[in-house]
């Protein structure tokens, strides 16, 4: 308990000494303000863009951007995936074409939806999507692939069905591979949704850093860059605890 | 089919034929195409050539690349640094931990408006933003292949009374190395991105300009062109950092024992 207590105060301070070098390079004039406003400045902004209307709207544009294209990009990738893994001729046919889209940047694409989509919420969650489809995809025919040699063995000599093997094998070994695809994919998504919105000024966190910027706010826009990095760390906490919940049989056989 | 030749050519054979097939098809279902969105394949490669043959398109790249390279560059040199520092000692691990994890998660792209607009849409604001990003996840290796050198080894070294920079340099840093790779491979497709975003957001050179200014000019044909560009320049750039990786981590792969690599701790 007690080291647990010093752990926790030396994590504060940690924070505490990265802010007071801010506060002092700020009194120093060290920092250009065009940049990196002042501590206080970006302090006060972080309440007070709560206050304004077009918070929220443009959080929840994002967020629900990033889970609609994190979700398509799970339904699309997994299953793919598996059967991807399932059949090694396969993956080896696949796998210059997903070493190429693994490569991809993703966010080149943009300029080539916005004039077949436009610029619009839609195109936002295609571009995640796409961005989403190829960690997932990885992960989920790595996990596939996986398999011990005698739960290959024991499935073949029981001449297990495809969708037995499929659903009650093949998934669940993945499972925990997939479960990481997903926390990558949910860090990706914003980093996509963010730079989609700052790049063409579609309603979200990203537009609103853009548009504050413009208007000569920079502290505003550095609170919304704090909250988007927020959103970050509370989505991937969130997929954590039903990751855990998930996946508790993996963990358990695992420590023992 | 015995013959190591054959077995290299089949190998080859299933590797290729699925994407040549898709390229083939992408070109002959166009080729008559008139829609705006999607002109013929043909066309797109012939602009790309000409491009690429005018010089234009080689000098694009020559700067996007060096943009690339200064920022990579100085983002290992400060994520390695850093990374041996912090990872060497349990409790400056464990006391920068939360911060390091915020500070990770802020999405780069979200700085890019606030930096090009302070600093103009030269190379440097771009330089700034592609270390800033390729930071993360060489620290986060780093730190993290530091922590999982097995204690026997450092133990060993301290046993031997072992300079504190031969410490770091020749125990730390080489067990490190790996993971370090992972990081350094991780951040060059992080690298690409943020060349791509910062150069569409505001720049008057470089292959994401390329696109971008052709899709103001609406010229379908030339966005496509840039765009597989990148696509190539990616594939082109993960490829030959894994043969790098490869060579330089040889005595780590032949070594059995240490087959299975963690995976890097990624951050895009």
């Amino acid at each position: 308990m007690h080291a647990k207590l010093t752990k926790h105060l030396l994590q504060a301070a940690v924070v505490a000494a990265l802010l007071l070098l801010w506060a002092i390079g700020d009194w120093a004039g060290v920092f250009n303000p065009e940049v990196l406003p002042p501590v206080t400045t970006v302090a006060a902004s972080l309440v007070t863009v709560l206050y304004r209307p077009e918070f929220f709207p443009a959080l929840m544009a994002t967020l629900v951007d990033c889970i609609k294209g994190v979700f398509t990009a799970s339904v699309l990738a997994i299953p793919l995936g598996i059967l991807i893994g399932m059949f090694p001729a396969v993956e080896r046919s696949t796998r210059t074409l997903l070493d190429f889209g693994r490569s991809f940047p993703v966010v080149a694409l943009m300029p080539i939806f916005v004039l077949i989509i436009g610029a619009n919420s839609l195109m936002k969650t295609v571009t995640i999507t796409i961005a989403c489809f190829f960690p997932i995809l990885l992960q989920t025919i790595y996990g596939a692939r996986r398999l011990e040699p005698t739960i290959v063995d024991t499935i073949r000599s029981y001449r297990i069905p495809f969708h037995l093997r499929f659903f009650k094998v093949l998934l669940p070994a993945a499972a925990p591979f997939i479960a990481t695809g997903v926390r990558l994919a949910i860090s990706i998504s914003i980093l996509v949704a963010v730079g989609t919105e700052v790049i063409i000024q579609i309603t979200g966190l990203g537009s609103q850093i853009n548009l504050s910027r413009t208007y000569n706010e920079v502290a505003i826009a550095f609170a919304y860059v704090v909250y988007a990095g927020l959103l970050g760390v509370v989505l991937t906490a969130i997929w954590d605890v039903f990751e855990a919940r998930l996946l508790g049989w993996h963990r358990q056989a695992q420590s023992e | 089919m015995n013959n190591p030749f054959y077995r290299w050519l089949f190998r080859q054979v299933e590797f290729w034929w699925l994407p040549v097939l898709l390229v083939l098809l992408w070109w002959v279902l166009s080729e008559d195409s008139t829609s705006f969105f999607f002109p013929p394949l043909s066309k797109i490669i012939s602009v790309l050539y000409r491009d690429l043959a005018s010089g234009l398109l080689m000098k694009y790249l020559a700067v996007s690349l060096s943009n690339m390279a200064a920022g990579l560059s100085i983002a290992t040199v400060l994520g390695v640094v850093l990374g041996l520092i912090i990872g060497e000692s349990r409790t400056l691990q464990q006391a920068t931990e939360p911060t390091l994890n915020f500070l990770r998660s802020i999405p780069p792209a979200a700085i890019v408006p606030i930096v090009i607009v302070a600093m103009g849409i030269g190379p440097a604001p771009k330089v700034f933003i592609i270390a800033l990003a390729c930071f993360w996840p060489i620290l986060l290796n780093t730190i993290d292949g530091i922590r999982g050198v097995p204690p026997q080894m450092i133990e060993t070294a301290r046993a031997f009374k072992i300079p504190l920079h031969l410490m770091l340099a020749r125990v730390l840093f080489m067990s490190a190395l790996p993971q370090i790779m992972a990081g350094i491979r991780v951040a060059v497709a992080v690298a690409l991105v943020l060349m791509v975003i910062s150069e569409f957001f505001g720049a008057s050179e470089g292959i994401g300009f390329y696109i971008s200014e052709s899709k103001q000019r609406f010229a379908m044909t030339e966005t496509w062109a840039g765009t597989i560009l990148i696509g190539l320049l990616g594939y082109v750039l993960s490829t030959i950092f894994l043969k790098i990786e490869r060579w330089l981590l040889a005595w780590y792969f032949q070594d059995p024992s240490t087959k299975k690599m963690k995976q890097p701790v990624y951050q895009t």
